[in-house]
């Protein structure tokens, strides 16, 4: 008799060892891949407020010899001030797209100022602000990639139960809305 | 019964294939070659000579040795249609240039037919190699000499300023004249970092592993222990049930030393591919790279 309740009772330790060994490596793996789609978000973040940054001296800069392209200065400078009042991701997305479409026009005006393109501070700060379009396209592309891993775990079986039971939910993609996806190409050097 | 196994045998089979194979299908990325055993060096458009070759690698080596940071350059023919900066961030990525840690890896990559240059820095290094600085030095030291098509000494100037800005940042000074060391002018490529596949995929791979050569090897006992398990509850017969069947007395079916001795050995099989990457990438002579990455620092740019 002793002997039986022993033996059940190991049983269902067993079976209870077998159910909730996958649940917490599944809950684990979650808990890291969610963490790393937080991290690559924040790396948008960064590297979003680095362009950010940047673009004020470029401005003032460009202003300096271009003083009567009032519009663009303009439209570059709602657009940033898009993108810093941005709440969601997607808004995001959308202002930094907009920013981008304003400085490539900025950029096409610059063609017309050769003495704007040959200064020494013009130059430094294109290659900064080219870079920085880099690392954006990169830590997009690593956002990307996470929230993919992330939202393949969460959809395929058996995360997917461990998903429904913790309340994981699928992430969204850093994407801009249609028509507007192309970053544009920023060369000096031609 | 032998057919069962055979049968069966031969689908596991089937899917270790398509596992195996999966990986490298759907590749959209540019196809990066292996770094060449001159690690600070690879010339895969056999433009360099042997002296600015042996100029850089010694160059490299003592920065690596002093600081811990990796620098490498990279000459490629063409980029077939990718633009520079993925291709130099793709290879940056795989390589691991640069130390895990520290991610101070630097990246010196020319494609010749397309005429563009690209500086790719670590982390790390952002600080001692600003983007702005990086350009201006590829286009002071490197870039006049790109134009006469002398890469050679295009790539040495280049080279020994990021050194400096290394050792500068990391408070050493780099000796006059480089220790020369003897090296290869052969290609042997070396697989530095396997591209190890999806961690859950081989897991799986393994276990179908083990039962397959259970079945094969040892009688599928492995098999019966594990089906002996599961249906151990709903299972009438005590362990004392199979007694008659006679293994050895009291140990039990599963409970026989040669049993556990031959699960045990199969660890051995894990083992295998462990040893095979650490014997190649011992192969380099100059140790592997570290696996740094870089955040998209540097500049680029054409000559």
């Amino acid at each position: 008799m002793m002997k039986k309740g022993l033996k059940l009772f190991l049983i269902i330790l067993a079976v209870l060892v077998l159910i909730s060994m996958p649940i917490i490596s599944s809950y684990n793996s979650l808990v890291t891949l969610e963490q790393k789609v937080k991290s690559a978000e924040s790396t948008i973040d960064t590297q979003l407020q680095r362009r950010s940054d940047l673009i004020p001296n470029l401005v003032e800069t460009v202003k300096g010899y271009a003083s009567q392209e009032k519009e663009i200065f303009t439209d570059i400078s709602n657009a940033r001030s898009k993108l810093a009042g941005s709440q969601t991701l997607e808004e995001r997305a959308n202002a930094d797209t907009e920013l981008s479409s304003a400085l490539s026009r900025l950029l096409v005006i610059v063609e017309n100022y050769p003495e704007l393109k040959s200064n020494q501070n013009f130059k430094d700060l294109s290659v900064a602000l080219e870079s920085t379009e880099n690392r954006i396209s990169i830590a997009r592309q690593n956002y990307n990639e996470a929230v993919d891993a992330y939202n393949i775990k969460v959809k395929r079986f058996p995360g997917s139960i461990v998903a429904g039971i913790f309340n994981f939910e699928e992430k969204p993609y850093y994407r801009a809305s249609e028509g507007a996806e192309k970053v544009p190409e920023v060369n000096f050097s031609k | 019964m032998k057919k069962a196994i055979k049968t069966t045998a031969k689908f596991l089979f089937t899917i270790i294939l398509v596992l195996c194979l999966n990986p490298t299908m759907a590749n959209a990325k540019p196809k990066i070659p292996n770094p060449t055993n001159l690690k600070y060096v690879n010339d895969y458009a056999n433009i360099l000579i042997q002296d600015s070759k042996e100029f850089i690698v010694s160059l490299g080596k003592e920065i690596e040795n002093k600081t811990g940071a990796q620098a490498a350059v990279v000459v490629i023919n063409s980029l077939e249609g990718y633009d520079i900066e993925s291709y130099a961030y793709e290879l940056f990525r795989q390589w691991g240039i640069g130390d895990k840690d520290k991610d101070n890896g630097l990246l010196i990559l020319i494609a010749i037919q397309d005429r563009k240059w690209k500086v790719e820095v670590g982390i790390g290094l952002e600080g001692a190699i600003t983007d702005i600085s990086s350009a201006r030095v590829m286009e002071e030291y490197a870039v006049p000499y790109f134009k006469e098509n002398n890469y050679d000494e295009g790539l040495k100037r280049a080279y020994s300023v990021y050194a400096n800005s290394i050792a500068e940042e990391y408070g050493v000074s780099l000796e006059e004249n480089f220790e020369k060391i003897n090296i290869d002018n052969s290609y042997q490529e070396t697989n530095m970092n396997d591209t190890s596949s999806d961690k859950s995929g081989s897991f799986f791979v393994f276990i179908i592993f083990v039962f397959l050569i259970d079945a094969i090897f040892n009688k599928r006992r492995l098999l019966k222990f594990i089906l002996r398990v599961l249906s151990f509850g709903s299972s009438r017969r005590g362990p004392r049930g199979r007694g008659p069947r006679g293994r050895g007395p009291g140990g039990g079916h599963w409970g026989g030393s040669d049993d556990f001795g031959s699960f045990g050995g199969f660890g051995g099989f894990g083992g295998f591919g462990g040893n095979d990457s650490g014997f190649s990438s011992g192969d380099s002579g100059f140790g592997g790279f570290g696996g740094g990455e870089s955040g998209g620092g540097g500049s680029s740019g054409s000559w």
